[in-house]
Parts: structure tokens; C-alpha cells; sequence
């Protein structure tokens, strides 16, 4: 078989602040997963966060690290690097409006081996501030420092309003 | 004949029942319930072989994919040192957006590093600086979202990788942008902004296929 993309869930979802896609991972045979966010939508300014799942349910233990690159057209560009944080923090974000939101691509590495770190790769397009016509972006690399299967992921709207709607695709990469 | 009649049990991807024709195959296919492998369709290559100055993608999918993939492989200019950019259209091409783009970049150059910014840019710039041979190329891949939304913005995000001029300097960018107008777009081009050097190199776009 030629190697692709195969899909293996879409989730469409409105009216709640968290979201989880459960045993995406697990239930198919993959080293290598992409989570494609489609559309996010929501009426306040906030990034998005994202954890990850494992068969005791949301890990909001204190084992993500990140390095993000905030990329703006309006100012500098910002380095943000943490260790030891209960999620993989503004993985994406938007300044809230109904049509702002781009697109982010998650791609995540060694997810259900349970001998193995989880890894993850993102870049992330969308609008920042409707007023000045700005645009955020976002380069980002992380961990999840526990060497156990992870069976799916939650993301979860940073300013505590409701996803209206949010969308997301997950693929294996064989 | 199948065995089980297909309409009598729910068809969805990953989850097809029954033994079933080829007609049958196709009619699910067509339906986007039929269980294939293979979701990052191409949907076109084109070469272009140094006989023209822009190449344009026309007649896109948007109805098919919400999220595009393009991979530039190999793009030279004829003229030394020019960046390799992009615009899109709304009209399948007649013509395409020559404002509104907002964008920005890390760029590295030989031992520097640099941001690029804009707010109302004339095209998005994909790759640094290349040379003029097929030594000095560079290469892209890019994410395309929102194309087809005729109330959203389009939404870009890229990576690149190339060798300026006479191998001075080994370039990457990687950004995002957006083109502030809302509208669909439905057709896009690979262009150079001083509009005289042709262009050499490949270009292939995929559509990301979903299933609700």
C-alpha cells in the first residue's frame, strides 16, 4: 500500500468548552498521527490548549513541555519555552470572531507506545485582531514526558467559552 | 449481487457491510462512504519548464477539500536571486489579488536571521531568494485552509528550503498568512514579482479528504 494519509475520525462539536476525541490512537495501528483542526470558533479572544488521553481518562498532570514560536505581522516574534505544565499550552488561537479561525496541523509522534515518550509537531494560520487586520501564527514543538500509551487527546478553549463549533480530523500516517 | 443488500445496513467509511458489486463500490466511493485509503489526494502536478513567467492552478476542488496541501519541488527562475511567490483568485484565474496579503515569516540567510512581516502585502512569499540552475533550487511545502469558504478568510501556513544564487547562501523560511478578503478562492498562482524571468520547477497540490 502506498504510503498516505488514512482517516480515521472527524469530530464535529459546539456548545462545550472541552472537547476530546477518545481512542483515536489506540484503536489503529499507527506510529504517526496528524490532527487536522478544520474550523474553531468562539467569541473570545484565547488560544487553545490541548491535553492528551490515556485509559485513565484527561492527563492533567504536571508532564508537558513546549517551545513556541509566536509569529505576528504587527510586532516581534515571541519565543515561549515551559516545562512541567498540566497541558500542551495555545497550541492554537484566535481573536474570537466567527470567520477568523485558519487552520492548525498537529502532527504526533509515538503516541501508543507504551515504552515511548509522545511527541508532537504544529503550525497553526488565523486572524488576531479584526480592528488593525493582524495575523497570528504559530511554530510549535512538544512533549509529554510519561513513557506510556496515550489512547486520544482533549482540546480545551482557554477562556473557558464554548467551542461554536469546532471541527477536527484525525489521520494515520502509514 | 451482494449478499447483503447494501442499503439495508448503514454504509460509512470504516464501516462498509456486505458483499458488494463494483457499481455498488462506486456509488459508495461517490457518496464518500466507500472505506479507501490514500486521504491526501493529489488533485494536480504541474511542471513548468522555463517557457513562461507564472503558473497557475485553476478549476480547484474547493467543494471537495476544506484543506489543501502543495509541495514546490525543484523551482528555479531564469534570473538570478528572485523569490518564488504566490497570489490567489476568486475568478478561476482571470485574475488574481495584487493586495491583502498579510503574512509573516522567519527567514534564515547564510548566518542570518531575519522576520518578515506584512500587513498588505502583494503576493506571499514562499521561498527566499534562488539561483537561476538546477543547483540552486528551492523547495516548499504548504498547507492551505478556508479556500473555499466564501465567508472565511484563506488561511496559509509554509515551510521552505533553498540555495541562493552561485550557492552563496543555504535559505529556509517558514510563516503564515492570511488574504484579507473574504471570499472564495478558487484558483491560485506561482509567480515572481518583477514578472520577466521564467520559471522552472514542480508543483503538485493534494486536497485532505474528510468523512462526516
Amino acid at each position: 500500500m502506498a504510503s498516505n494519509l488514512e482517516f480515521i475520525s472527524r469530530t464535529e462539536a459546539s456548545g462545550a468548552v472541552n472537547v476530546s476525541v477518545e481512542n483515536c490512537f489506540n484503536t489503529f495501528d499507527y506510529d504517526h498521527y496528524v490532527i487536522n483542526i478544520e474550523d474553531a470558533q468562539f467569541s473570545a479572544r484565547a488560544g487553545i490548549n490541548m491535553r492528551l488521553i490515556n485509559s485513565g481518562g484527561v492527563i492533567s498532570a504536571t508532564k508537558y513541555d513546549r517551545a513556541q514560536l509566536q509569529l505576528r505581522n504587527d510586532s516581534s516574534f515571541t519565543e515561549t519555552r515551559n516545562s512541567d505544565q498540566t497541558s500542551f499550552t495555545t497550541i492554537s488561537a484566535t481573536s474570537g470572531g466567527l470567520d477568523e479561525f485558519g487552520g492548525t496541523w498537529i502532527e504526533v509522534f509515538n503516541p501508543t507506545i507504551a515504552s515511548a515518550f509522545t511527541f508532537v509537531t504544529m503550525q497553526h494560520s488565523s486572524y488576531y485582531d479584526t480592528v488593525t487586520g493582524d495575523l497570528l501564527g504559530y511554530k510549535y514543538i512538544g512533549v509529554y514526558k510519561e513513557a506510556e500509551a496515550v489512547t486520544g487527546f482533549q482540546l480545551i478553549q482557554g477562556s473557558g467559552v464554548n467551542f461554536d463549533p469546532l471541527i477536527v480530523n484525525v489521520f494515520g500516517v502509514s | 449481487m451482494s449478499y447483503i443488500p447494501k442499503d439495508a445496513v448503514t454504509q460509512a467509511f470504516r464501516s462498509n457491510k456486505g458483499v458488494l458489486t463494483p457499481n455498488q463500490i462506486i456509488e459508495l466511493d461517490n457518496e464518500n462512504k466507500f472505506t479507501k485509503f490514500g486521504q491526501l489526494e493529489l488533485v494536480q502536478t504541474q511542471t513548468a519548464s522555463g517557457s513562461a513567467n507564472v503558473l497557475n492552478f485553476i478549476d480547484l476542488p474547493i467543494d471537495t477539500y476544506n484543506t489543501f496541501f502543495l509541495t514546490m519541488t525543484g523551482v528555479f527562475y531564469s534570473t538570478t536571486n528572485k523569490l518564488i511567490r504566490l497570489r490567489v483568485s476568486a475568478d478561476n484565474g482571470s485574475t488574481f489579488g495584487s493586495t491583502a496579503y498579510v503574512q509573516c515569516y522567519k527567514q534564515a540567510s547564510g548566518s542570518s536571521f531575519s522576520e518578515g512581516k506584512a500587513t498588505n502585502d502583494s503576493y506571499i512569499n514562499c521561498i527566499p531568494n534562488v539561483g537561476d540552475e538546477l543547483g540552486e533550487t528551492g523547495h516548499c511545502y504548504m498547507y492551505m485552509y478556508q479556500l473555499g469558504n466564501p465567508n472565511k478568510y484563506s488561511y496559509f501556513t509554509w515551510h521552505s528550503t533553498s540555495m541562493s544564487s552561485g550557492g552563496s547562501n543555504y535559505e529556509m523560511s517558514f510563516g503564515s498568512a492570511f488574504y484579507n478578503v473574504e471570499t472564495a478562492i478558487n484558483a491560485f498562482q506561482i509567480m515572481e514579482a518583477t514578472g520577466t524571468p521564467n520559471l522552472t520547477g514542480t508543483f503538485s497540490l493534494y486536497g485532505l479528504r474528510t468523512y462526516s
